[in-house]
């Protein structure tokens, strides 16, 4: 023992030999155990309670162990926070049922849009692998705003897409609307963008009983999108009554006419309102 | 008397000139090499009537993985594709590519503004700086034997925008430090120690070939500490046991820095997995296992041999050369030549008046671990890019080709084949294996451009 403790000899390499064996055997032992679920939606619940929309942050280290429980966000890009506000179901005279809700996006950060450089036919136009590595404002279109059916019929989720309702301007209450054009459009960094959304199935179907608003803008890889459900009515289908008339039990208030939506968007939200204000509403005003 | 000193003082000196002549040539070559590729591919490109896809360089858009890597470099690492559409956990990952090329890549980017071709000024910067690793772990005072680095068999991927170059450069900067020469100052061996610890983090996190050099590496420890444990200076007093025990333990011996080598490139593979499993265990394994066909069926022998001798037989046969045949004939070749290598120092040895240099066991396992890995996994494909990349074979393929210092050099070989001696066999097959390596880079360039891989 006296020799193995001599101040003539030093086992510091022993020492580093195992601490690095321990070292190494914990992280493969560690790989063997994964953290979390990476894509998922933040679910809206309340309007006035705005939640997250996330991308994934810029990654040179490979790391995918952040975010290892649901309070941490890790290190991907808070990008914006979304909150939507008074629904209301619009049934129309030819039977039409539409969707009307308020969308408030505040751009809270800006996502790295790691867009087309490695496909050939798009890198002959472009040769620049630089090109996309600055963070800039995420693009929103109307491919940013999806409408899926959400229910069960039978034990299945029943398939279907909703979509915008057309920009049309004679059919449309004249208010602001979130996607107001075929152009896409950036929320600078700490801007706001605010108005009113409209979603319809299409082909005339109506509304389903529930459905569910995705919320995805492009050019971004999203880590967290954001899922709005509706609860629109409780009847598994519309029933008509001997007068024709559809008779649905809904969840959420209705209205008919594109005069009493945009009286209702005033009421809600006077700034939505166009520069010529509402039409007034038929019988309003005439005892 | 001074002429007598003169020529030790000499050998004892660094060959500088021989080393700045092979760098030189190295990066001539390379560039050379490089742009010769590049017109293959253009002309292949005009060929089928796309010659606008001709404005790419080969070596830094086409070929291998030239491009992802450049891509991860400047996006950074992402779970989506470039459309950013869905992505499966078994669709191959950014993760894939380890991150130490790709981060050099990301500072080539910025230093030259965004260059597609960047990952390739990181290649020949990478083989640049590998004739004085070559130098230092053979001791050799042949330029040519050091710009062979460029000439390699498969050499093809030493000219592209890709990690190879640079995984030699670091894995040969870590054999170069745990061949050195035991210190008595337990300093040194410290020093040594660690920073053998630290390149073999760096090894680990630059490839996943690495997996392959830690056998390597570990019998190489072994070795340096059976050599340290048969010098039995200073053991003469009992009791031996202990002072044996204690020998072996402490920092004078010489194998504490292989092992440390091996641990740190086990940490630095650890680090890549751990970071990289957060969505699924193993993912990385996971997703390299799941995504590539299978050659044959993994650790069954006749299916082994079969795959082997697939490509030959259908040429032999008449059949011509279905698309996988020319990666069959390829990685034949890898294993031929390896084979000759590994097996170069069996009886009969040439030539008969000299010692044979047999090729180390260290070297041996390492090699033999590329084809175990193959044989297991059922993968045969970038057989011969794990070859070329594997710090042991280059190091091997030198030495015999070029010759060590009580050799005959490559330039004297066709003498001593026309001399009918001892020698000649043994020099013609190191010519032919020379002639195979050179034979070897177009070839591969051909079968890259023409299969479009």
């Amino acid at each position: 023992m006296t020799v193995l403790l001599s101040p003539r000899r030093r086992f510091l390499l022993a020492g580093a030999a195992l601490a690095a064996a321990i070292i190494a055997a914990l992280l493969w032992l560690g790989s063997l155990r994964h953290a979390l679920t990476h894509f998922s939606a933040n679910i809206h619940q309340t309007c006035g309670q705005p939640v997250s929309l996330r991308a994934e942050g810029y990654n040179l280290l490979g790391g995918t162990r952040y975010g290892t429980d649901a309070g941490d966000p890790g290190d991907d890009v808070d990008l914006a926070h979304l909150d939507i506000c008074d629904p209301v179901v619009q049934v129309l005279a030819h039977g039409e049922e539409r969707l009307w809700f308020w969308l408030e996006v505040t751009a809270t950060g800006q996502t790295f849009p790691y867009y087309a450089w490695g496909i050939p036919e798009e890198d002959i136009h472009n040769p620049n692998a630089n090109e996309y590595r600055d963070p800039v404002d995420p693009l929103w279109d109307y491919r940013a705003i999806t409408v899926l059916r959400y229910e069960l019929a039978d034990g299945y989720w029943q398939t279907g897409r909703g979509e915008l309702c057309p920009l049309n301007p004679n059919e449309l209450p004249p208010i602001n609307l979130f996607i107001d054009s075929g152009s896409p459009f950036r929320i600078p960094l700490g801007g706001t963008r605010a108005a009113w959304v409209c979603v319809r199935m299409g082909f005339g179907q109506p509304l389903p009983n529930a459905l569910v608003i995705n919320f995805r803008p492009q050019l971004t890889r999203l880590t967290r999108w954001v899922d709005k459900p509706f609860d629109i009515a409780e009847d598994t289908a519309p029933t008509y009554t001997p007068f024709g008339e559809v008779r649905r039990r809904y969840l959420l208030p209705v209205l008919h006419t594109n005069e009493e939506v945009c009286a209702y968007a005033q009421e809600a939200h006077p700034e939505s309102i166009g520069p010529g204000g509402c039409p007034p509403v038929p019988g309003m005003g005439n005892p | 008397m001074t002429a007598a000193a003169s020529p030790r003082r000499d050998d004892r000196s660094y060959p500088w000139d021989a080393v700045i002549l092979a760098m030189l040539l190295v990066a001539v070559i390379v560039v050379l090499g490089s742009y010769a590729v590049d017109a293959a591919w253009t002309i292949r490109w005009t060929d089928v009537g796309r010659p606008v896809a001709g404005q790419f360089r080969g070596t830094c858009y086409w070929m291998g993985d030239a491009r992802l890597l450049v891509r991860i470099a400047g996006n950074g690492y992402s779970d989506y594709d470039v459309n950013l559409a869905y992505r499966h956990l078994t669709i191959l990952p950014d993760r894939s590519w380890w991150p130490v090329y790709i981060n050099l890549t990301a500072l080539a980017l910025r230093l030259t503004g965004g260059d597609y071709c960047s990952g390739w000024w990181v290649n020949l910067s990478a083989m640049i700086l590998l004739p004085p690793v070559i130098q230092g772990i053979t001791s050799t005072r042949r330029p040519l034997l050091m710009v062979g680095v460029a000439l390699l068999p498969f050499g093809i991927w030493l000219y592209a925008g890709m990690a190879e170059g640079t995984f030699l450069l670091f894995s040969g900067l870590l054999l170069w430090l745990l061949l050195h020469r035991p210190s008595e100052r337990w300093g040194v061996n410290v020093l040594a120690g660690i920073g053998g610890l630290l390149l073999g983090v760096l090894v680990g996190l630059t490839k996943p070939n690495a997996l392959a050099l830690i056998p390597g590496f570990a019998l190489l420890g072994l070795s340096r500490t059976l050599e340290h444990a048969r010098n039995r200076a200073g053991l003469a007093t009992r009791p031996l046991l202990l002072r044996l025990t204690a020998r072996l333990l402490d920092d004078t011996n010489p194998g504490w820095t292989a092992l440390l080598g091996t641990l740190g490139i086990l940490i630095g593979l650890g680090l890549w997995f751990y970071q990289t499993s957060g969505y699924y265990p193993g993912y990385v394994l996971m997703a390299q296992r799941t995504l590539w066909y299978k050659e044959f069926d993994g650790g069954n022998i006749p299916a082994f041999l079969n795959y082997l001798a697939l490509g030959w037989q259908n040429f032999f046969s008449g059949k011509g050369l279905p698309d996988p045949t020319p990666w069959n004939m390829m990685e034949f070749a890898a294993l031929t030549m390896t084979g000759i290598l590994i097996a170069r120092d069996l009886p009969p040895r040439w030539p008969s008046d000299r010692p044979a240099h047999p090729t180390a066991v260290y070297t041996v396992a390492s090699l033999l671990t590329v084809f175990g890995l193959m044989f297991v996994s059922g993968q045969a494909h970038s057989l011969e890019r794990y070859f070329l990349g594997n710090i042991f074979f280059v190091i091997t393929f030198l030495r015999y080709v070029y010759g060590d210092a009580d050799e005959p050099p490559l330039a004297d070989l066709p003498r001593v084949v026309r001399a009918r001696g001892p020698d000649s066999l043994r020099a013609a097959l190191r010519l032919a294996v020379f002639a195979c390596a050179l034979a070897l880079i177009p070839l591969e360039t051909i079968i890259m451009v023409v299969y479009g891989l």
